[in-house]
C-alpha cells in the first residue's frame, strides 16, 4: 500500500449464501466433507477501488446495487468471501441512526456508551462530551431518554459522536438525509473542516447535489460491479441515465414499435400494442365507456418510450350509453408519485364535442410537441360532462398506462422550456 | 491459528472498561424506568429465602441436615446454581438482542457473554450477602473460609463461558437452541443435588451424579458457608472439573471464532 492510500479493495466478492434454513449454514459450516448445502447471490462482484488520504468520496447506485455491503466490509462488519481489503487508519462508521442507542437511556449514558464501543476510554469520553452535546445542540435533553428524541435530534447526537471520535477515516450511509437543512449544512462544515484535516469521507447518498458538492471523485455501482467512477458530474450523469434506462422499467429496446394500420373501427382493436397498468383505478356512472386508448408517433406508430422534443398523439376512443350533451374527453399525466404535471380537455380547449347518442363511439386524437424532462409518467383518461348545471363524471380511467420520455437534453424538473441561451460581454 | 485464538481472548481483557459498562447497562435495563431501581435486585433474594423460611423451618420442620438448618443448606447450594443458570440463559440471547451492534457497528461480539456473566456476578454479589446475612441470623459460626467461595465462582465462570459461547453463537443461526438451554437448565436443577442430599443416593448413582460439573460448585459453595471445607479435600473432582471446563472453554472459544464472522450476515 503506498503511503497516500488509505482505503485499498482489491477484487472484492461478497457472495451471499442463500441457505433453505439456518440448519443448514450450520450443517455446512461443520460438515466434515465440505458438503454444499446453499446457492449463491453475488452482491459484490470484483470490486476495486483506492481511496487517498483526505479524498472525499461518494459512493451512488439503485436500491441493492452493493453500496451499503461495500460499505460494511470496508468497516469490517461483513466479511468479504474473497479480496482484500486493506485500511491504514481509525474508521468512525456511521452507518445506521445511533445504532448502538438504547432507548430507554438518556442521551448521556448513550453517549458514553456508544464512545466506548467506538474504542475511547472514560476520560477520553469525558474529554469530548461538552463537543459532542454543543454539536448536536440538544440542550437539556440530554439527560432525557432517547425514546423522547425527534428523529433529528436522534440523528444529531449519533452524528455528532461519529464525528468527534477523531476517525481518521469516516464513513457515512444515507444517515444525513434525516436532519433538517441547517443542521445538514453544519455537517458539511465539518466535512470540509475534515478534508482540510486529512481525514478521508466515504459516503453513500441518494442526493445527487451532495455528491456533485462535496465529493472529489464519486463511484456508481450497479449490480455489484463499479459501472463507472471518477469526476463527481459524469458518475452523476451517468446514474441518471441508468434510472432512466432501469430494466425493470420500459426501455427504448424491449418495446418493439407497433404499426397502427388498419382503418378505425368502434370496438378494441389495439390489444397487445400496449403494456396498460395492471392496477388501474376507474369509476364513473357508465353512461360512457373508454373503449381504448394509445399513444402514436405522427407515423403512427404504438410507442411507450418517447422522445423529448418529437410530436406525440393520444388517442382514445369513447362509447356512448346515453345521449349525452357536448361531453368533456380529458387526459391528464402524472409523475410516478401521483403529481399532476399535465393536462387537458375539450372544455378548456373550448371544442363542442356535440350531442351523442347511444352507441355512438367518439374517437379523440390529442396531439402534441412533448416538452417533459426524461423519467416514468402515467397517463389518465376522463369523460366527464355538465348535466343540469352539474359537474358529472361519466368515467375516469387513472394511470391507465405508464411511458417513459428519454431526452438528449438536460434540464431541472418535469418540463423544459426549451430555453435558447445567448451570452455576449457588454 | 494459536496466535489469533490467543488475541480472541486477548480482547477480553482489552475492552475491559467496555464490558464492565455494558455490564452496567445490561442491569439498569432490567430496573429502568421503575420506581425502587436497584434495590429490586435485593429484594428478590430476600423475599425468596424469606419464603423458603417459613416454608421449610417454621411449616413442615425440615430436620436440619448434620445440625444445619435446611434453609441455609438450600440457599448456599441454590446460590451458585441460579448465577450459573442466569449466565448461560442470558448469553443464548445476548447476540441476538444486540445484533443492532454486530450488523451496523465494529463489535467484538465474543465479549457479549462475558458481559452477561459480569452482570450476574454483580447480582450474585447481592444474592451472597443475603445467604451471608441468614447464616448469622441463625447464629451459625463464621470465617475465613467464607473466602473460598471466590475460587469456585472462578471455577463456575470459566464454565459458565465456554457454555456461553457455544449456545450464543449456535442460536444465531437455531433459534431453538435458546429454548433447549432452558429446558436443559430445568432439568439441571434437579438433577443437581440441590435441593436434596446426595447422601440418599446408592453409592453408583453418586459417582454418576458427581459427573455433573455444576455438583462441584454446589458442593464447593457449601463447603465455604457451611462446612469450612477446602477444596484440595477433593482433588480427583477438582481435576475433572479443570479438564472438562478447560475443554468446553476452548470448544466454546473455538466454536464462537469459527460462526462469529457469519453473524452479520445472518442476523
Amino acid at each position: 500500500m503506498t503511503e497516500d492510500i488509505v482505503i485499498s479493495v482489491k477484487n472484492l466478492i461478497k457472495t451471499y449464501k442463500l441457505y433453505n434454513s439456518h440448519a443448514d449454514r450450520v450443517k455446512e459450516t461443520f460438515h466434515p466433507l465440505r458438503k454444499k448445502y446453499h446457492h449463491s447471490f453475488n452482491a459484490l462482484a470484483e470490486v476495486s477501488l483506492n481511496l487517498k488520504r483526505g479524498e472525499t468520496v461518494g459512493i451512488i447506485g439503485r436500491n441493492g446495487s452493493g453500496k451499503s455491503t461495500l460499505l460494511q466490509i470496508i468497516c469490517g462488519i461483513l466479511q468479504p468471501t474473497s479480496g482484500r481489503v486493506e485500511i491504514d487508519g481509525r474508521i468512525s462508521a456511521l452507518l445506521e441512526l445511533g445504532a448502538g442507542f438504547n432507548p430507554e437511556f438518556t442521551g448521556r449514558q448513550n453517549v458514553y456508551m456508544n464512545c466506548a464501543i467506538l474504542g475511547l476510554t472514560h476520560e477520553e469520553i469525558k474529554a469530548r462530551f461538552d463537543d459532542i452535546v454543543a454539536f448536536a445542540e440538544i440542550g437539556d435533553f440530554i439527560g432525557q431518554p432517547v425514546k423522547t428524541y425527534s428523529s433529528g435530534m436522534y440523528v444529531r447526537l449519533a452524528f455528532a459522536i461519529a464525528i468527534n471520535v477523531n476517525p481518521d477515516i469516516l464513513v457515512v450511509d444515507e444517515a444525513l438525509s434525516v436532519g433538517d437543512t441547517l443542521f445538514q449544512s453544519k455537517c458539511f462544515a465539518k466535512f470540509k473542516e475534515f478534508q482540510e484535516k486529512g481525514i478521508t469521507i466515504l459516503f453513500v447518498t441518494h442526493a445527487m447535489d451532495l455528491i456533485t458538492r462535496y465529493c472529489s471523485s464519486a463511484y456508481l455501482l450497479e449490480n455489484g460491479k463499479i459501472h463507472t467512477s471518477g469526476s463527481p458530474k459524469d458518475v452523476v450523469d451517468e446514474y441518471n441515465r441508468l434510472i432512466v434506462n432501469c430494466p425493470e422499467r420500459i426501455s427504448a429496446e424491449t418495446v418493439r414499435p407497433v404499426d397502427r394500420q388498419e382503418e378505425i373501427v368502434k370496438g378494441k382493436q389495439w390489444e397487445g400494442l400496449f403494456r396498460l397498468n395492471p392496477d388501474i383505478n376507474c369509476y364513473g356512472n357508465g353512461k360512457t365507456e373508454l373503449i381504448e386508448a394509445g399513444i402514436f408517433d405522427l407515423d403512427g406508430t404504438a410507442l411507450q418510450t418517447l422522445v423529448h422534443g418529437q410530436s406525440y398523439e393520444f388517442w382514445l376512443k369513447v362509447r356512448f350509453n346515453d345521449t349525452i350533451h357536448n361531453p368533456i374527453i380529458a387526459y391528464t399525466i402524472k409523475d410516478v408519485k401521483g403529481f399532476d404535471i399535465s393536462g387537458t380537455n375539450t372544455f378548456y380547449q373550448n371544442i363542442n364535442t356535440g350531442t351523442l347518442h347511444k352507441d355512438e363511439v367518439l374517437l379523440a386524437i390529442f396531439k402534441h410537441k412533448l416538452l417533459l424532462n426524461s423519467g416514468g409518467y402515467l397517463l389518465s383518461l376522463g369523460c366527464a360532462g355538465y348535466e343540469n348545471g352539474e359537474y358529472v363524471v361519466y368515467e375516469r380511467k387513472y394511470d391507465y398506462l405508464s411511458f417513459d420520455v428519454i431526452s438528449k437534453r438536460q434540464s431541472v424538473g418535469f418540463f423544459d422550456m426549451g430555453s435558447e441561451i445567448t451570452i455576449s460581454r457588454i | 491459528m494459536i496466535k489469533s485464538f490467543i488475541y480472541f481472548i486477548k480482547l477480553i481483557f482489552l475492552q475491559k472498561h467496555l464490558i464492565i459498562s455494558m455490564a452496567k447497562r445490561e442491569l439498569a435495563t432490567k430496573y429502568v424506568g421503575s420506581l425502587l431501581g436497584f434495590i429490586w435486585t435485593f429484594i428478590n433474594p430476600i423475599v425468596m429465602i424469606f419464603v423458603f423460611w417459613v416454608v421449610f423451618s417454621v411449616g413442615f420442620r425440615v430436620q436440619p441436615t448434620n445440625d444445619v438448618p435446611f434453609v441455609v443448606w438450600l440457599t448456599a447450594g441454590m446460590a451458585s446454581w441460579f448465577v450459573f443458570s442466569d449466565m448461560v440463559n442470558g448469553s443464548a440471547n445476548i447476540i441476538v438482542a444486540n445484533a443492532h451492534l454486530i450488523k451496523k457497528t465494529q463489535f467484538h461480539s465474543q465479549i457479549l457473554p462475558v458481559v452477561i456473566i459480569v452482570s450476574c456476578l454483580i447480582t450474585h454479589m447481592v444474592f451472597l450477602i443475603v445467604l451471608i446475612g441468614l447464616i448469622w441470623f441463625q447464629n451459625m459460626p463464621c470465617g475465613l473460609y467464607y473466602f473460598q467461595f471466590l475460587y469456585y465462582l472462578l471455577c463456575m465462570c470459566v464454565l459458565a463461558l465456554g457454555f456461553g459461547w457455544i449456545v450464543s453463537a449456535l442460536n444465531v443461526f437455531i433459534r431453538d437452541i435458546g429454548q433447549i438451554v432452558g429446558v436443559v437448565l430445568q432439568i439441571g436443577f434437579w438433577a443437581t443435588p440441590i435441593f436434596w442430599d446426595i447422601n440418599i443416593m446408592p453409592q453408583k448413582i453418586q459417582t454418576i451424579l458427581k459427573l455433573n460439573p455444576m455438583f462441584y460448585i454446589v458442593q464447593g459453595y457449601r463447603d465455604s458457608f457451611i462446612y469450612f471445607n477446602p477444596f484440595w479435600n477433593h482433588p480427583y473432582q477438582t481435576l475433572y472439573f479443570w479438564l472438562l471446563a478447560v475443554i468446553l472453554f476452548v470448544i466454546g472459544a473455538l466454536i464462537f471464532k469459527k460462526l462469529k464472522p457469519q453473524f452479520a450476515d445472518v442476523l
